[in-house]
């Protein structure tokens, strides 16, 4: 495990991932700062500092999710190719002939890429957020639950691509389904809205089912910053679901690998 | 002891969309014991390789067994000391050569301070102690080759399993991994060599096995498969004496003042053969078979095979 892990860190860096994290990092702390300077030029004497605080606070913490999100969505496309890379001919010689069973190092190599990049969305996450902290102080310890969310989020989305990956043996194809679900997503929650408008049955049920079966990362992401906010929460459905998802797609990951001659 | 037992393996791949498939084992069964090396010969496309492959489980067998040290090939604890140099490898390229090193003992689970005591001794076997610290995308072929036999050797096998070792290495290098090779042999492991290169093998190999289209054709130790039976070299005074052999008993290839070179029949019609020389009072000095080439005999056993089909 600590070998895959220096590998996967190694393979970070080599294909020069880390700078695309440390740019996009820079470019949200800058933005973070020139907004700031703005909203206190803003900021006359007369007006509640309360609410002010309070509607920076939203904005701070709506713009961080989505900074986070962007930041999964690098990671996903930049590990897609890291398992058929360790599958392709000449390396999975390499690999394979290791002493250890297939389920082993196929689960080492997959919470290896969650944790390194994890780690690294985390590390930039966190440098935004101070950046933020500069101006305004009003988040708790409870941001924890936004970088969890979206820990979750990554989790999810990388057992696609590894499921993808082990399947097809190949990079692009892995983020094409990473793609395709996302889609799949997008296409299933708006087709939902008009599903009274539909009127069909099977269809109606058909949309549900697939709206059941899809993990609900956007959703994650949302409860992640409700319960930043100290907001109640409905349901936690959404989480156990995709955790759900995220876990049989893990499994037939393992029984595919398990299961391949290469 | 049997290191490496392989019973009835048999391999079709399957071939796209067309019925039927790639035979690529049929039926082969052997066994390798402690210590030796065993040259593994063969034209291409032979299954050297998939053979190989199903001995670490990288390919699954389509039926027979395989078991290393004891265990099935497909517990990974058979592979604990089994190091394996595959043919057409591509390892990480990004790593340096000491870190494919350390990644190779790290998934084999060898302890930090016992790798970090292999390493020189590993590099300097190879030839390789002054590129450790470069990656291995800037290395050439044969450094590659040399830098896979010494990943090949970091959990300090008890089986080596070569796929073409030699392929790419230049002539000294080629000698430097033969003496190597036989160090090895020595300190009690088992090799599998698999080459082309015959005479390399000759030089190294206990054992051979052929293999050709998915079959062993032909196996033995070498001095089984270089010596030709039914030629006998007699070295004798024969001088200007005229010995004639009946046709039953076999027939003069050559014969000089000093030797004549007989093929016989069968292996009991030596001794008639020898009475004849005693009856002339010709004194015999030696009787041995002849000796034929590694090359020369894989060549004869690959062409008898393929006429007979
Ligand atoms: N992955 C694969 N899919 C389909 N057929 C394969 C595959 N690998 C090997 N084969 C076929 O199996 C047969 C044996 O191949 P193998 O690689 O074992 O030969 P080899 O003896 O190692 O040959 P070479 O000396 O050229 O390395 C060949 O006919 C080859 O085409
Ligand atoms: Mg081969």
């Amino acid at each position: 495990m600590r070998g895959l892990i220096q590998h996967t860190i190694s393979e970070l860096f080599d294909r020069k991932l880390v700078y695309a994290f440390a740019l996009v990092t820079l470019v949200a702390v800058l933005l973070v700062l020139f907004s700031t300077t703005i909203d206190i030029s803003f900021g006359g004497e007369e007006q509640d500092l309360g609410d002010l605080s309070q509607a920076m606070g939203d904005t701070f913490l709506k713009g961080l999710s989505m900074f986070l999100s962007f930041l999964v969505f690098l990671a996903v496309m930049g590990t897609a190719g890291l398992i058929p890379t360790m599958l392709s001919p000449g390396q999975s010689d390499y690999f394979l002939s290791k002493p250890l069973s297939r389920t082993r190092l196929m689960l080492s190599k997959f919470c290896s890429i969650f944790s390194v990049y994890g780690a690294v969305i985390v590390v930039c996450g966190a440098v935004v957020w101070l950046a933020m902290s500069v101006s305004y102080l009003g988040f708790s310890g409870a941001i924890f639950y936004l970088f969890l969310s979206h820990l979750i989020s990554l989790f999810i989305w990388l057992s696609i691509t590894a499921l993808a990956g082990v399947m097809s043996n190949s990079s692009a194809m892995s983020i094409m389904a990473a793609f395709t679900v996302w889609v799949l997503k997008v296409v299933v929650s708006s087709a939902r809205a008009f599903e009274d408008v539909l009127g069909s049955k099977l269809l109606k049920f058909f949309l549900d089912a697939l709206y059941q079966i899809l993990p609900k990362t956007d959703q994650i992401e949302t409860i992640g910053e409700r319960l930043t906010s100290d907001l109640f929460i409905a349901s936690y459905s959404a989480v156990w679901t995709s955790l759900l998802f995220a876990v049989v797609l893990l499994f037939l990951t393992v029984v595919t690998f398990n299961r391949r001659s290469y | 002891m049997n290191v490496i037992e392989v019973t009835e393996l048999s391999k079709v791949y399957a071939s796209g969309l067309g019925r039927g498939g790639i035979v690529a084992l049929d039926g082969v069964s052997f066994s390798v014991e402690q210590g030796q090396i065993v040259g593994l010969l063969g034209p291409n496309g032979a299954g050297k390789t998939t053979l190989f492959k199903i001995l670490l489980n990288i390919t699954k067998p389509t039926g027979g067994r395989a078991r290393l040290s004891g265990l099935p090939a497909s517990d990974p604890l058979s592979r604990q000391r089994v190091g394996y140099l595959p043919e057409n490898h591509r390892f990480p390229d990004h790593q340096t050569g000491i870190g494919l090193m350390e990644l190779t003992a790290r998934l084999y689970g060898v302890e930090s301070s016992l790798f970090e005591d292999q390493l020189e001794p590993l590099l300097e076997l190879v030839g390789m102690e002054k590129w450790g610290e470069t990656k291995l995308r800037k290395y050439s072929k044969g450094m590659l080759q040399r830098i896979g036999l010494a990943q090949a050797l970091v959990s300090d096998p008890e089986i080596l399993l070569l796929d073409e070792p030699t392929d790419g290495v230049d002539p000294v290098g080629k000698i430097e991994i033969r003496e190597a090779l036989l160090k090895i042999r020595n300190q009690g492991k088992s090799i599998i060599l698999n080459s082309h290169l015959l005479s390399e093998v000759e030089s190294v190999a206990d054992r051979v096995v052929i293999l050709s289209k998915g079959k062993i054709v032909k196996s033995g130790s070498m001095a089984e498969l270089t010596s030709q039976k039914s030629h006998i070299i007699i070295e004798a005074e024969i001088g200007h004496n005229i010995v004639e052999i009946p046709p039953r008993l076999g027939k003069v290839l050559s014969v000089s003042t000093k030797n004549m070179i007989v093929e016989v029949v069968d292996d009991s019609n030596l001794n008639p053969i020898l009475e004849l020389l005693f009856l002339k009072k010709i004194p015999i000095r030696s009787v041995k078979p002849m000796r034929i080439s590694l090359e020369q005999s894989f060549l004869n056993t690959i062409t008898e095979q393929e006429q007979t089909g």
